[in-house]
């Protein structure tokens, strides 16, 4: 897998995650070199690099390490997709276009951790029933068959954790999943959720279920086009 | 600064595949958390913190979080991880929309 070479030098900034500028990051986790470079309200936490990390399970792992240790120092903390290799220039002018989406979705994930649920297995076709008798009905139709079906013992889980979710997002699973759940939970209680979850767990079949976390909360990240706002 | 909080995960270090991942049937050994039992006992049986499901992470890093520039199309193992995004969308939204 090349790499993908750069013009700017040491002088980009490759980004793991945003803050409040506010917040006190830890100079270096691992062999990677931190720089808080604030911008408005929001900063950028972020190392110099002359070049994007090649796209392998390595630098993955090690991203996802970065900001899961990020994750355990900074309070609010949205992680950044891999790939984010950025002039200075170009990061301030992104970062304050999208100030309001990035100090809402900071405020909204504030002491608070990701759970993610995975079921596995192929996917529930939905029902579908006759031909809708209106242009309202084919599109409540279509709006139900697009929600992945959550499978009964991942809905028993659901249901388990259900007093400790501030948030929920459901999609469809990629790699063999058939249906991710995403859970926003005060950062306190992961220990309280996998211990509700592990109850509802017993009896289920090996290998359909897992329940993973505290992560930070990747997928509670702002839209694009809402964090365009 | 706040006290690190441990990670914990119901997958098993061996799952998911750590090379290459592809769309296919889910893992077969179980990754289900362990039936009932003493709740601090249960959670110590838990921690799995140095390794973290690549399914989790693919997901997380590739498909999650705030988009800065992604124009980029990502290919891993033959399965195409394809986030690229909207950075240039976003980078010229100020130029159509200029305040």
């Amino acid at each position: 897998m090349s790499r993908r070479r750069s013009s700017g030098g040491a002088r980009q900034l490759y980004v793991f995650a945003l803050c409040r500028s506010t917040a006190r990051v830890p100079a270096a986790i691992g062999r990677h070199r931190l720089e808080r470079i604030a911008i408005g309200g929001v900063a950028a936490i972020a190392e110099r690099r002359t070049s994007m990390p090649a796209l392998s399970e390595r630098s993955l792992r090690d991203q996802h390490r970065v900001v899961v240790a990020l994750h355990q120092h900074v309070d609010a903390l949205i992680p950044v997709r891999f790939g984010a290799l950025l002039e200075r220039s170009e990061l301030e002018r992104i970062v304050r276009l999208r100030r309001s989406a990035l100090g809402r979705a900071l405020t909204r994930v504030r002491g608070r951790a990701q759970m993610t649920i995975r079921a596995f297995g192929a996917a529930r076709e939905p029902s579908q029933s006759a031909a809708a008798r209106s242009g309202t009905a084919y599109l409540a139709e279509r709006a139900r068959a697009a929600r992945p079906e959550v499978p009964p013992a991942a809905e028993a889980v659901r249901l388990a954790v259900g007093a400790l979710v501030a948030e929920e997002s459901i999609e469809a699973g990629r790699g063999g999943g058939s249906v991710v759940i995403n859970h926003l939970i005060r950062a306190r209680d992961a220990e309280a959720y996998l211990d509700h979850a592990g109850g509802a767990l017993a009896g289920v079949p090996a290998g359909t279920l897992t329940v993973s976390g505290p992560w930070p909360p990747f997928a509670f990240a702002p839209e694009i086009m809402d964090a365009a706002s | 600064m706040k006290r690190p909080r441990p990670t914990h995960t119901t997958v098993p270090a061996s799952l998911p595949p750590r090379t290459p991942v592809r769309p296919g049937p889910p893992p077969r050994r179980a990754t289900r958390m362990p039936p009932r039992a003493p709740a601090r006992h249960r959670a110590a049986q838990l921690v799995i913190s140095s390794d973290t499901s690549l399914l989790d992470v693919i997901d997380s890093l590739l498909n999650k979080g705030v988009v800065l520039n992604a124009d980029i199309i990502l290919a891993l193992a033959n399965v195409d991880l394809v986030y690229l995004r909207l950075s240039a969308l976003l980078c010229a939204a100020d130029r159509v929309f200029p305040q």
